[in-house]
């Protein structure tokens, strides 16, 4: 056969084709992992907390305190008299004294003073009711009493960032920005020096008024600065995001950890001599982005199923050392193409530094920017944003955790409330307030979780708990809801109950996209753990699709290897691997290929989205005759291979029936029917009309004209009986399309050396050939 | 004796029978306005005193104005006027009618016309002008619209008479090279106009003012004069009404309003016009309304104190002083007609070389805005003039507060040579530099038409600059200015305040010679105009996310180190070199 140019084509186009299906039959039953850590944001939690173990447990209730915004930025906190808290802002320059009624959820504010300079970044109570401030951008550095500026002392910075007041109350460390300095600062000389409306770059100048300089930092700007244990100062600084450590009397510094393009937001000194460090590396510009989640199949519910939700995911925190494990080749991957919401691209990173010096890095957050930190116990409470976020992190559990949120943007100043534990004051931005974090609340909590995607259009199985710790799971409330918009608020089905049985079940509309509340009663436990939990659902079942459908070159057949036996001892990869349908497929495209006149294969490509098994019947009829002749019956296999010899030459149709199979349910296994290609039988060879020899010039030039009644003429085989030897493929008219064709050989007599006859045979398509003798 | 006696009776019969202005004469309806009525009209020929002239009504176009807007139109029936026709700076003239106030001449119908016509705006439309209170001290610039003479000046026979504006105390070239500017915004002037204050009271100037009386309205008073003289056409008390029709349509005003004394008229068969003398300042316009202006006798406005100080090499100092109207719109032209004068006014050239200008606009002692700029050559003198008035217009307005400056100082200098240079060269004696070390940028320029020339800048490198890569750049001001974030155009809601307004106003460089500095590259967090390097990133998140507009983040060129080279001359060439600097 000399065709093995169109062999060559079909079988790389099949191959190709081959590889880019799926045939394998994932099992139709889905589950996905509710981790309430990843998926539920802080901000959507009430009385509860999420754990970086999936769970949710028991947290505190924080309430956006209601009142008229006392100014447009708030930057600083600092406990007052009689319960009330300083508070410095701006633009203005703006003291305030902000009055807070926790049980009612409402505050109060007055303006303490509004002093000259725009930003009130600092402000420290230094006794006798006097205030400490720290002003930007003229670097202000104020003394206000009584509501009257008595003092100001304007420092060659740009800002003042923090202050700290040393052990005898007499002198303050101030932070500053361009340049990153330490001020040491002399309060009563300060305080005497009265009011100045100029900047003092002599150091001269500035030691008279009380300040003097303690130590620089080769950064911009020096952010936060805490006093530790052992008389040190530590110091965190901004663009860099370096810790710098200065000797209790001031001087150089010396670098504790390095870092760029970053910024150490907070710092928080412990007993011991350590401190920890709230470093936020930005990112990059703030833009929208889109949540993505993926979705494991029920069938390998014996696997250790990790949901992993890529970075960056808003509300999912990206633990250090946990994230991108767990099995990916069998997880699907499902972009949600919904709602995009501003989201902080950077990271945060809460470090601590042991008295050592040696920096431990306990927790990473993705999408979350910490900025003040205060301890309750062994937790460090961490308040934040960019979406209200309110962290933590358990010093013993060694787990990070997440709190009830804001509905602010921003939560950048946090301080207990002096006299009452596990309560803590915050101020809060876009929109600017305040808010109230109380661990001891007692009310009802909730969780709601995020969209989570489906990835298509699914009916809801249960919803199970991995499991409940203290607590009846009748006290457990579950409510779910669905849609299948893109929109987190628009086309919602009716929050429904979901009822305790086997596994939370609900009746609600099938949906792409689902929701789950969580209550607990307002006397649950304290020790109260929910186990994150998984989703079980049934998607969409899909029509298969044909894709390709391919009849191999006649008088071919392919003999399929044998299917090698099932292993003995499963390894975790072949689990993972795809299962019977791959295999059969791989069985396929492994065949040996071999001559076989009058044998014909065909093989086609069925898509079915849902990875349904799939059985396949074959059929063929002659034209004009209605009856159909199976070939192959509920086969798995994609082909089939016939003998046509005893077929009836002329036109066949062919019928591929595609039918769904087990374990899809019998009422809703789907099929469909194709009516595929024309097949042409032809037994007979074609007919030689013309068959000649002559010479011109040097050369042989022999001509053979023939036709076919069924096929298009296909080549024409020159043999010399001096064992040359040639095929023409090119017909005289240029264009090989015709059952009637003429090919011409030429070729120089010297080739022909002996040479008195050629065999000339002629070929159809089908691979019918007839021969002609000629005499040269 | 008997022949005196004779002569004496007869000037006394004469002086009975001379015609008399009736006295707080009633206002006539327009509605008992009828054709074939004739009327007085009373205005100021020559000198101060008033005269009549006869007109005949005939008749009333109905609404010709707008709604309710009528126009009394009257032949000038008075051979007086018939060689003349309505003459702008009769604009105002009351017209009697049986003793009653009827309206004021306030339109000419047609040019070139066979028979004299003129428009009388009723007396009920001048009294709704001078019943307006005064809504604002300021002038607002939203209430400016087309002006009677610019539509005169697309051909149209049917306008509004006009002031007489006259421009005293400039030279004719000042004059030629303003006039242009001015008629672009409404002003023509048509005369130079006399400046009798400062001297002595024009003679017969009256204490109080009457109808018929010759009005001047100043843009400006002092060495440099700019007013429009019509006639009075009512006097309520010390409230009077002018004109019969706006003056720069204006509005809420505050003009000054000046005696004038009538020099002569000036007859033309295309347009007549008094020439006047403007006198002192005896009262305030505040209204400038389609009907009339109207404003009230006693002290004047407030004005902005404008001086020019022409520093001349061997010449005397020489000081122009004037008071110039508080409106954004005119008092810019102004000024620079001043600065003009003081370039040009002399018997000295005009700067064909260059000339430099320092501006101070002064708002309060601690509220002032100084430019120093120098322009180059002729075509400087053309494009500096305009850049000039666009600057000071930028200074002079603001958005944020119903402010004026108290006082503007304008120190000029002609230029001997041309300040133009062209850099050649621009050298770095290193680019890789240790802190502490000092190292050279050398720059080598032609004066213009001139000599070659070099200057070296010794740059000590701060030890905090260790590890850095910066750049050496060479810029003139402005350039630097931008590249720094420091932009000449604000973003609207950018600032917030008249301060800031002034902050970023102020704080630019030197517009002459070429700064050079060590800048690095930074992003600068943007407060209004004030801007500091690398601010924490969470102080910009939340006070972007609070008011994007204020507070912005943007990419710049900060300057470590910086100086200024060929300082007076003007180049507009761009260096930089990049230096690496090493411990």
């Amino acid at each position: 056969m000399p065709s093995h140019t169109l062999l060559r084509c079909s079988l790389s186009a099949a191959l190709l084709m081959a590889l880019a299906a799926r045939l394998s039959a994932d099992p139709l039953s889905k589950k996905t992992d509710v981790d309430f850590y990843r998926d539920v944001p802080s901000r959507d939690l009430h009385g509860l907390a999420t754990r970086s173990d999936g769970r949710l447990i028991w947290g505190p209730v924080l309430t956006d305190l209601a009142g008229k915004a006392p100014s447009e930025l708030l930057w600083c906190l600092e406990p007052g008299q009689d319960g009330k808290w300083l508070v410095g802002g701006g633009p203005g320059g703006r003291i305030l004294e902000v009055s807070a009624d926790y049980t009612a959820g409402t505050f109060s504010s007055k303006d303490v003073a509004k002093i000259g300079d725009i930003q009130v970044y600092a402000l420290k109570t230094i006794g006798s009711g006097a205030i400490l401030a720290g002003t930007s951008p003229n670097g202000g550095l104020y003394i206000v009493k009584g509501g009257k500026i008595t003092a100001r002392t304007g420092l060659p910075v740009d800002s003042i960032f923090d202050i700290v007041l040393l052990g005898d109350s007499k002198t303050a460390l101030v932070a500053t920005g361009n340049p990153g300095r330490i001020y040491r600062v002399d309060l009563s000389k300060l305080a005497s020096a009265g009011v100045s409306p100029d900047r003092f770059s002599d150091a001269k100048a500035l030691e008279a008024r009380g300040v003097t300089l303690f130590g620089e930092a080769g950064d911009r700007n020096l952010r936060r600065i805490v006093r530790l244990s052992n008389g040190q100062i530590a110091a965190g600084s901004a663009p860099k995001g370096n810790v710098y450590l200065f000797p209790p009397d001031g001087g150089s510094p010396y670098i504790a950890d390095e870092n760029r393009d970053a910024e150490v937001t907070d710092l928080l000194p412990d007993a011991a001599g350590g401190y920890f460090a709230a470093i936020v590396y930005s990112g990059g510009e703030i833009h929208p982005v889109q949540a993505s989640i993926q979705v494991t199949s029920a069938g390998d519910s014996n696997m250790p199923v990790v949901a992993n939700a890529p970075t960056p995911n808003p509300g999912g925190p990206n633990i250090q050392g946990s994230s991108g494990s767990g099995p990916k080749q069998n997880t699907v991957e499902i972009l949600n193409n919904g709602a995009q919401v501003e989201h902080f691209p950077g990271r945060s990173v809460l470090k601590w530094f042991s008295a050592e010096g040696f920096p431990e890095t306990l927790t990473t957050r993705s999408g979350i920017a910490f900025y003040r930190m205060s301890r309750m116990d062994d937790t460090i409470v961490i308040a934040g944003g960019e979406m209200g976020e309110v962290s933590g992190f358990d010093l013993k559990t060694r787990n990070s955790i997440t709190y009830s949120g804001s509905t602010s943007s921003q939560l950048n100043a946090l301080e207990p409330v002096p006299g009452a534990k596990g309560k803590f004051f915050a101020i809060r931005n876009n929109s600017p307030g305040f808010a109230f974090l109380d661990f001891g609340a007692s009310s009802a909590r909730t969780a709601q979780t995020k969209r989570i995607d489906l990835g298509t259009p699914a009916r809801l199985g249960a919803f199970r708990f991995n499991r409940l710790r203290d607590t009846d799971p009748a006290k457990v409330s579950l409510s779910v809801r669905v849609t299948n918009s893109s929109s987190e608020t628009d086309g919602w089905s009716a929050w429904s109950p979901m009822s305790d049985g086997d596994g939370w079940r609900a009746t609600v509309p099938t949906g792409r996209y689902a929701e789950f509340k969580v209550a607990l009663p307002a006397g649950a436990s304290p020790t109260v753990e929910l186990d994150h939990g998984s989703l079980y659902f049934l998607t969409q079942d899909h029509r298969p699709v044909l894709q390709d459908f391919r009849l191999l070159t006649p008088n071919f057949a392919i003999v399929v290897p044998p299917e090698m036996p099932s292993p003995v001892v499963t390894t975790v990869g072949q689990l993972l691997q795809s299962g019977d349908g791959e295999h059969r497929r791989s069985g396929f495209l492994g065949s040996q290929i071999i001559a076989s006149p009058g044998t014909r294969v065909a093989f086609w490509t069925i898509n079915d989205q849902d990875n349904d098994n799939l059985l396949y019947t074959f059929s063929i009829r002659h034209e004009g005759d209605p009856t159909w002749t199976d070939l192959s019956v509920e086969s798995p296999e994609a082909f089939v291979q016939f003998e046509t010899l005893h077929l009836q030459e002329g036109t066949w149709f062919t019928r591929l029936v595609a039918k769904e199979a087990a374990p899809r349910p019998e009422g809703e296994r789907l099929s469909v029917e194709f009516e595929t290609d024309d097949l042409i039988v032809d037994h007979t060879p074609p007919a030689v009309e013309e068959a000649s020899v002559k010479r011109a010039g040097g050369n042989l030039i022999v001509t053979i004209r023939g036709r076919d009644a069924l096929s298009i003429l296909d080549s024409a085989e020159f043999s010399f009986n001096n064992g040359e030897h040639d095929i023409v493929e090119q017909p005289t008219d240029g264009i090989l399309d015709g059952m009637e064709e003429t090919f011409v050989l030429e070729l120089p007599l010297a080739k022909l050396s002996g040479a008195t006859s050629v065999e000339v045979t002629l070929y159809d398509s089908s691979g019918n050939g007839a021969t002609k003798r000629l005499g040269l | 004796m008997g022949r005196t006696f004779l002569t004496l009776c007869l000037l006394a019969a004469l002086a009975n029978h001379s015609p008399a202005q009736p006295i707080n004469a009633e206002a006539m309806p327009i509605s008992e306005v009828k054709a074939g009525q004739h009327g007085e009209v009373w205005t100021v020929f020559e000198g101060t005193k008033p005269e009549p002239f006869t007109v005949e009504v005939t008749g009333v176009m109905q609404n010709v104005l707008g709604p309710g807007k009528s126009i009394i139109l009257c032949k000038l029936t008075d051979p007086r006027v018939q060689d003349m026709g309505a003459v702008a700076g009769m604009s105002g003239s009351p017209l009697y009618i049986d003793g009653k106030f009827a309206g004021a001449l306030s339109y000419q119908l047609q040019r070139f016309e066979t028979v004299r016509y003129a428009g009388f705006t009723p007396a009920a439309d001048m009294a709704q002008v001078s019943s307006r209170v005064v809504a604002s001290p300021m002038i607002e610039p939203a209430a400016a619209e087309a002006t009677p003479v610019a539509e005169s000046d697309k051909g149209q026979a049917f306008q509004a008479m006009k002031p007489v504006f006259a421009l005293g105390g400039v030279s004719p070239r000042t004059a030629e090279i303003m006039a242009p500017q001015f008629q672009a915004l409404g002003l023509g002037i048509v005369a130079l106009g006399g400046n009798s204050e400062g001297a002595t009271t024009p003679s017969g100037t009256p204490a109080t003012l009457e109808p018929g009386d010759a009005v001047s309205v100043a843009l400006t008073t002092g060495d440099i004069s700019l007013a429009g003289t019509g006639t009075v056409s009512r006097v309520d008390g010390n409230r009077i009404t002018a004109f019969g029709h706006p003056m720069l349509s204006l509005g809420d005003v505050q003009f000054p309003m000046c005696s004038a004394e009538i020099v002569a008229i000036l007859p033309s068969t295309l347009e007549s016009f008094k020439v006047a003398n403007v006198g002192p300042v005896i009262g305030s316009i505040t209204q400038d309304r389609l009907s009339a202006i109207s404003g009230t006798l006693g002290p004047g406005p407030e004005m902005t104190d404008v001086r020019v100080v022409e520093e001349r090499k061997g010449v005397a100092q020489r000081t122009l002083h004037f008071q110039v109207i508080r409106d954004i719109h005119v008092a810019p032209m102004i000024m620079l007609t001043g600065v003009v004068e003081g370039l040009t006014g002399s018997n000295d050239n005009e700067p064909s070389e260059g000339f430099r200008v320092v501006s101070t606009v002064s708002f309060s002692p601690t509220q002032q805005v100084t430019r120093d700029a120098v322009y180059a050559g002729q075509q400087g003198f053309q494009n500096g003039m305009f850049e000039f008035l666009i600057n000071l217009t930028a200074e002079l307005q603001n958005p944020f507060e119903k402010t004026q400056p108290k006082s503007v100082e304008f120190r000029i200098e002609p230029l001997e040579d041309n300040p133009a240079v062209t850099v050649e060269h621009f050298q770095v004696s290193r680019s890789l530099v240790h802190a502490g070390e000092t190292f050279q940028v050398t720059l080598g320029w032609r004066n213009y038409q001139g000599s070659e020339e070099s200057s070296t800048v010794d740059i000590p490198v701060d030890p905090s600059w260790t590890g850095k890569t910066l750049e050496v750049l060479v810029a003139p001001g402005r350039l630097l200015d931008e590249l720094t974030g420091h932009s000449h155009t604000f973003r609207p809601g950018q600032l917030r305040s008249f301060d800031a307004y002034l902050e970023a106003m102020r704080s630019s460089r030197p517009e002459d010679g070429l700064s050079v500095a060590v800048v690095e590259k930074s992003a600068l967090f943007f407060d209004q105009a004030s801007s500091t390097p690398e601010a924490p990133a969470s102080i910009e998140r939340i006070a972007a996310q609070a008011d994007s507009e204020r507070y912005q983040k943007r990419d710049a060129l900060v300057p470590l180190w910086e100086t200024r080279v060929l300082q007076g001359k003007v180049s507009f060439t761009e260096f930089h070199k990049t230096v690496r600097v090493v411990e």
